[in-house]
C-alpha cells in the first residue's frame, strides 16, 4: 500500500467510527475532530488494527502526535 | 526549594542560568542540570536524598534489562519487579501509615508505625522513573545507556517537585539535542513571571481568607461565606498549581526544553471529562498512557468467562476507568477523602459517557449527524460543572469526609446558619479585587484582548507586554521578599 | 527587527533585575552563612542548616527595609480592613490593632481542654501549699467594641471568660488587669501596641505592681525601700524606639503609625544570673542577662522585639544575686507576660518560668516543683496558644482532664 491509499482508508475507518464527514491529513489531531477522546482514541486503534490487520504495541498507541504519524506506524506494520 | 523563595530566585536561578550558558558542550550542560537539581532536591528534602540516587541508578540497571530481554517473557517478570521497587518506596513513605492505622481502626489493633515523613514530591518522581521504564519496556524509547541521562530525565529540577509531569519519550529527544535562542528564553522568561505573579500576587494573596473560611466554626459559616471560600479555593489552587508549573515550563524555556502544558483554562469546562483534559493535563496523560490504555486492551482482548464473548467497549472502558481514578483517588493523598474525590469524578464521568452514548444511539436511529451545542445546552452544562466543581474541590481541600459533609450543608443552607452576615460581607469585600482578577484570569478573556491589541499594533504591544511583565516582576519580588512564604499547596504530593 | 530588540531589552532587564539583587546581596549570603554557623554544629545538621538559610538570608537580604516600605505602601493602597489572616483590623481608636488569633474552632472539648489546663495548676498548688495567682492580660478581644468581637467571631473572651468563672467559684486570686487599668481610665493607646500582640511597657509595669500588691497579701516580704527603688522611673534610662511589631514587621515603615517602645534600664547596681534548662547562661547586670534584644540597642532603625526571655524553652530562671530577700516564684506564661516577670525578676530572689508550649517531658512541673521551693504560682496566658499545648507535664501531679463538668 502507498501512503496515500493508507491515508485514504484511515478517512474511511474514521468517518464510519465518528459517524460523521470530515476530511483527514497527515496532520489532522485528535482535537481536531469532535469527539476524539481517549476513550474514541482506543477504538480508532482498534479499528485500525482490524481494518489493517495489524496490532499496535502500547508503545505505539500512545505516541502517535497526529494522523500521519499513525500512517507511518501502519505502513511500517504492513511492509 | 521553593521557587518563590529568595534563595531560589536571587542565588540558584542566576548560578544556573549563568552556568549553563557558559558550559560550551550539551553533555557538560547536562552534567551540571544532574547536580544543581540534586542540590535543589535535597536543600528541600537532605533525608530521602540518597534513596533517591540509589532508586535512579536503579531504574536505569531496569531500563538496560528491558532493552536487553526485549520481547521476552522474563522481562513481564522484570517489569513487575520495577513496579514494586517504584511503587513499594512511595507506598512506603506516603501509604504505610494510613495503612496500619485503617488496619488498627478496623481490626481493632495497635500495631505501631515509625514516623515516617513523606519526601518532597515523591508522587511525581514515582511518576517519572516508572515512564522511563515503561516507554523503555513498551518499546517507545531505547534505554539509555549513560545515567547521567535518566538522572537528568528524573531529577530534572523545574519538573521533579511539582510537574507538569514529562514522558520520558517527550524528554528523551531533548537530551541531546536542544534549541537555544533569544526567542525561547523571552518566552521563558514571559512564562516564569507569570507564574510567580499567579502564586505570589493572587493565591498567596487569597489564601489567608480561604484559610480563614475553611477551619471556622461549621456553624457559624453562612451559605454566602461558604460559597465564598470555596470560590477562593478554587482560584487559589488553580494560580497556585497553574503558577508552578508556569514558572517550570519557563525555566525549561530559558534553558531549551519544551514543557507539555498542564493546564488549559480549566474553568472553561462544561463536563467532568473535558475537565481532566483542562486540568493537570500530565497526570492524566501519564494515567491515561500507562493505566488505563494498557488496562482496556487488555479487557478488550479478553473474554467474559460467562458469556465466552469479547468485553464491549463499554465494560473495557468502565473498569479501566474505575482503576484509574482509584489510582488518582489514592495518588492525590493517602485517605478516604481522596479516595471518595476519585470517586466521585468517576461517577460524574462515567455518567457523562453514558450520557454521550445515549446520545449517539439516538442519532444512530435518526440517521443524524453530531450537531454542536446550542447556547443554551453550553450554559446548562457549565453549570452543571461548576456546581460539581465546587462540591469536588470542597472535600479536596478539607480532606475529610464528616467535615466536607458539614461544608456541603453550609453550601446548601442545612446548617442553619444563615445567607448571609456581617463576617462574609467583610470577607468578601477585604478580597473583592483578588476574587474579581482570579475569575477573570481563569478565563482567556486576557489572551483574546492581547491577541486583538497584536493585530493592530504589534511594536505597541510588545512594548507594552514586556513593561506589564517588568513591573508584575518587580511586585512579585517585593512579595517574594517581605511576605510570609505560603508554601506550594502540592508540595505535600 | 523590532521583535528582537524587544526580546534583548526584556532579557536584558530580566537578568538585570535578578543579577543586581543577587550581586548585591553577597555579602548577605556571607553573613547568612556566618549566622548560621555560629549557632548551629553544621557537621551534623544540614537540613536544619539549609532551613535556616532561607530565613536569615531574607532577613538580611540588600536594602530589605526600603524593600518592605514599598511592599507596605502596596499594601496599603489596596486600602484592606483587614490584612495578614486577620490579624490586624482598623477600627476607629487605632488605625490598625493586631489581634492574637483568627476564629477558631471552639467545641466543648477543647474548651474543657483549655480551662483544665488552668484548673490543673490550680489543683497542684493547692496539694502542694503554694499560693496561686491567675492574672489575665489585657488582650485581643480588649483591643475592639464587643460589636467587631462579634462580627470577628473571635472565641478568645469566651475561653478567659469561662477560666474567670471557674476561678471566681473556687475563690482563686485572679488579676483581671483590663479591669484594674479600664478602672484607672487607662486609654488603648496606652495599654496596648498598634502593630504587635504584646502589650505596652506601661501595661507590664502595672501589671508586676499589681502582682506584687497580691504577693505583699500571701504573705510575701519585700523591703519598702526596695520596692520603692524598683517602682520609680527616675531610677531607670528610659531609651524610646519606633516599634515595629511581630506581625507588621513585613508592612515597613509606611503602613502604619508606629508604636514607642520604651526600654527600661536601671541606673542601680544589679546582679542577676540566667539558667535555661538548668544549664547556666549568663551572668552580669539586668540589662546583660535579662534583656534579650539588649545589643539592638546600639544599632538605630532596627526592627526591636519586645521579648525579654522567650528562648524557645521549657523552663528558665533568673536569680537576683543582689536583692534582700529569698522569694521564688513559678510563672507559667506565654510571651504577653514576658517583661512583666523580668520586672519581677529586679524584686524577687528567683523567678522560675515554665512554658510548657516548649515542654517535652510528661512530668516537667513535677521536676520543678521537687527542684526549688516556692512562695507562689503564676499563670498569665494571654493567647490561647499556651493553653493549646499538647503537654503539660503533669504525670504523677494530676489528671487533668474533665475537671470541669459543664460548659455553657
Amino acid at each position: 500500500m502507498t501512503k496515500s491509499e493508507v491515508m485514504e482508508k484511515i478517512k474511511e475507518i474514521l468517518n464510519d467510527l465518528f459517524d460523521d464527514d470530515f476530511d483527514v491529513t497527515e496532520s489532522t489531531v485528535a482535537d481536531d475532530i469532535d469527539g476524539w477522546d481517549s476513550l474514541a482514541h482506543l477504538q480508532v486503534i482498534s479499528a485500525m488494527e482490524s481494518g489493517f490487520n495489524i496490532h499496535f504495541t502500547l508503545g505505539e498507541i500512545n505516541n502517535f502526535a497526529n494522523v500521519g504519524e499513525m500512517a507511518d506506524s501502519i505502513l511500517k506494520h504492513l511492509g | 526549594m521553593a521557587f518563590t523563595s529568595v534563595s531560589f530566585v536571587f542565588l540558584f536561578l542566576p548560578i544556573t542560568i549563568i552556568l549553563y550558558y557558559l558550559l560550551p558542550k550539551i553533555a557538560y550542560k547536562n552534567i551540571l542540570l544532574v547536580i544543581l537539581s540534586l542540590l535543589f532536591y535535597a536543600w528541600g528534602d537532605k533525608n530521602f536524598i540518597y534513596l533517591f540516587i540509589i532508586s535512579i541508578f536503579v531504574n536505569y540497571c531496569f531500563g538496560l534489562l528491558f532493552d536487553k530481554y526485549k520481547n521476552k517473557f522474563i522481562n513481564k517478570i522484570f517489569v513487575f519487579l520495577m513496579i514494586v521497587w517504584n511503587f513499594g518506596i512511595l507506598y512506603y513513605f506516603k501509604y504505610l501509615i494510613f495503612t496500619v492505622n485503617s488496619i488498627n481502626s478496623i481490626a481493632d489493633l495497635t500495631l505501631t508505625v515509625p514516623n515516617i515523613i513523606t519526601p518532597l514530591g515523591i508522587s511525581f518522581i514515582t511518576f517519572r522513573a516508572v515512564s522511563y521504564c515503561l516507554d523503555v519496556f513498551f518499546q517507545a524509547c531505547s534505554a539509555s545507556r549513560n545515567p547521567i541521562n535518566v538522572a537528568l530525565y528524573i531529577t530534572f529540577f523545574p519538573q521533579v517537585i511539582m510537574g507538569p509531569i514529562t514522558k520520558y519519550y517527550e524528554f528523551e529527544p531533548q537530551i541531546n539535542k536542544r534549541e537555544f535562542s533569544l526567542d525561547n528564553f523571552t518566552e521563558g522568561i514571559e512564562r516564569f513571571i507569570i507564574g510567580l505573579a499567579k502564586k505570589i500576587l493572587i493565591a498567596d494573596n487569597i489564601a489567608p481568607m480561604v484559610n480563614t473560611i475553611f477551619t471556622m466554626e461549621a456553624s457559624e459559616r453562612t451559605i454566602v461565606l461558604a460559597w465564598i471560600g470555596a470560590l477562593g479555593y478554587l482560584i487559589q489552587l488553580y494560580f497556585d498549581f497553574s503558577g508552578y508549573s508556569d514558572m517550570a515550563i519557563g525555566i525549561g524555556k530559558m534553558l531549551g526544553f519544551k514543557t507539555p502544558e498542564n493546564f488549559n483554562y480549566p474553568y472553561m469546562s462544561r463536563s467532568a471529562v473535558e475537565y481532566w483534559s483542562r486540568w493537570h493535563i500530565t497526570l492524566g496523560t501519564w494515567v491515561k498512557d500507562y493505566i488505563y490504555v494498557p488496562v482496556y486492551r487488555a479487557m478488550s482482548n479478553k473474554q467474559n468467562i460467562f458469556t465466552h464473548e469479547k468485553f464491549s467497549v463499554t465494560a473495557s472502558d468502565t473498569a479501566a476507568l474505575f482503576l484509574v481514578w482509584l489510582f488518582i483517588g489514592f495518588w492525590h493523598g493517602a485517605g478516604y477523602a481522596f479516595l471518595l474525590h476519585g470517586m466521585y469524578w468517576f461517577f460524574f464521568i462515567f455518567l457523562e459517557r453514558r450520557y454521550d452514548a445515549y446520545k449517539k444511539a439516538k442519532r444512530k436511529k435518526l440517521k443524524i449527524k453530531r450537531q454542536a451545542l446550542t447556547r443554551n445546552e453550553k450554559i446548562l452544562a457549565h453549570i452543571y460543572f461548576i456546581i460539581i466543581l465546587f462540591f469536588s474541590q470542597t472535600l479536596f481541600r478539607i480532606a475529610d469526609v464528616t467535615e466536607w459533609i458539614d461544608y456541603s450543608k453550609n453550601m446548601i443552607g442545612l446548617m442553619g446558619a444563615g445567607l448571609l452576615d456581617d463576617y462574609a460581607v467583610i470577607n468578601l469585600i477585604d478580597n473583592l479585587v483578588l476574587i474579581i482578577a482570579g475569575i477573570f484570569f481563569s478565563f482567556p478573556i486576557g489572551k483574546y484582548i492581547a491577541d486583538k491589541f497584536k493585530e493592530k499594533n504589534q511594536t505597541a504591544f510588545i512594548f507594552s507586554k514586556y513593561t506589564v511583565l517588568l513591573i508584575l516582576f518587580c511586585f512579585s519580588i517585593l512579595w517574594v521578599i517581605s511576605g510570609t512564604n505560603n508554601s506550594f499547596i502540592y508540595f505535600q504530593f | 527587527m523590532i521583535n528582537r530588540l524587544a526580546n534583548y531589552t526584556l532579557v536584558i532587564m530580566f537578568m538585570s533585575v535578578l543579577l543586581f539583587f543577587s550581586i548585591s546581596n553577597i555579602n548577605s549570603v556571607k553573613k547568612t552563612v556566618k549566622e548560621i554557623n555560629k549557632s548551629i554544629d553544621t557537621k551534623t545538621n544540614i537540613s536544619l542548616y539549609l532551613k535556616q538559610f532561607e530565613q536569615i538570608y531574607k532577613k538580611n537580604f540588600y536594602k530589605r527595609k526600603e524593600l518592605i516600605d514599598i511592599y507596605g505602601m502596596a499594601l496599603l493602597l489596596q486600602s484592606k480592613n483587614t490584612v495578614l489572616n486577620f490579624n490586624m483590623i482598623k477600627t476607629n481608636d487605632f488605625d490598625f490593632v493586631v489581634l492574637n488569633e483568627k476564629n477558631i474552632k471552639l467545641d466543648n472539648n477543647s474548651l474543657n481542654k483549655m480551662v483544665g489546663n488552668v484548673l490543673s495548676i490550680y489543683k497542684i498548688a493547692q496539694k502542694y501549699n503554694i499560693p496561686f495567682i491567675y492574672i489575665q492580660p489585657p488582650s485581643a478581644y480588649h483591643k475592639v467594641t464587643p460589636e467587631v468581637a462579634a462580627l470577628l467571631k473571635m472565641k478568645q473572651n469566651v475561653v478567659f471568660n469561662t477560666i474567670k468563672n471557674e476561678l471566681y467559684n473556687r475563690n482563686a486570686n485572679y488579676i483581671d488587669m483590663y479591669e484594674v487599668l479600664n478602672n484607672q481610665n487607662i486609654s488603648h493607646e496606652n495599654i496596648f501596641f498598634r502593630t504587635d500582640v504584646h502589650n505596652t511597657t506601661f501595661t507590664e509595669w502595672e501589671t508586676a505592681r499589681e502582682i506584687i500588691k497580691y504577693l505583699e497579701n500571701i504573705g510575701l516580704k519585700y523591703g519598702k525601700e526596695e520596692k520603692e527603688k524598683i517602682f520609680n522611673t527616675l531610677n531607670y534610662e528610659i531609651i524610646k524606639n519606633d516599634l515595629y511589631g511581630n506581625t507588621i514587621r513585613s508592612a515597613g515603615d509606611y503602613f502604619t503609625k508606629k508604636d514607642t517602645f520604651e526600654t527600661f534600664i536601671p541606673l542601680y547596681e544589679t546582679q542577676m544570673k540566667l539558667k535555661i534548662e538548668n544549664q547556666e547562661k549568663r551572668i552580669g547586670t539586668f540589662q546583660q542577662v535579662v534583656m534579650n534584644g539588649y545589643e539592638k540597642l546600639q544599632k538605630k532603625r532596627l526592627y526591636y522585639i519586645t521579648n525579654y526571655g522567650q528562648y524557645g524553652k521549657s523552663i528558665y530562671t533568673y536569680e537576683n544575686l543582689s536583692i534582700n530577700n529569698e522569694n521564688s516564684i513559678l510563672i507559667i506564661c506565654d510571651s504577653l507576660s514576658m517583661r512583666t516577670f523580668s520586672i519581677l525578676s529586679l524584686l524577687n530572689r528567683k523567678i522560675t518560668v515554665y512554658d510548657p508550649r516548649f515542654n517535652k517531658s510528661e512530668y516537667a512541673l513535677k521536676q520543678i516543683l521537687e527542684s526549688s521551693k516556692y512562695d507562689a504560682i503564676l499563670f498569665s496566658a494571654g493567647t490561647l496558644g499556651i493553653l493549646q499545648a499538647k503537654n503539660y507535664g503533669l504525670k504523677d501531679l494530676y489528671e487533668n482532664n474533665k475537671v470541669i463538668n459543664k460548659v455553657n
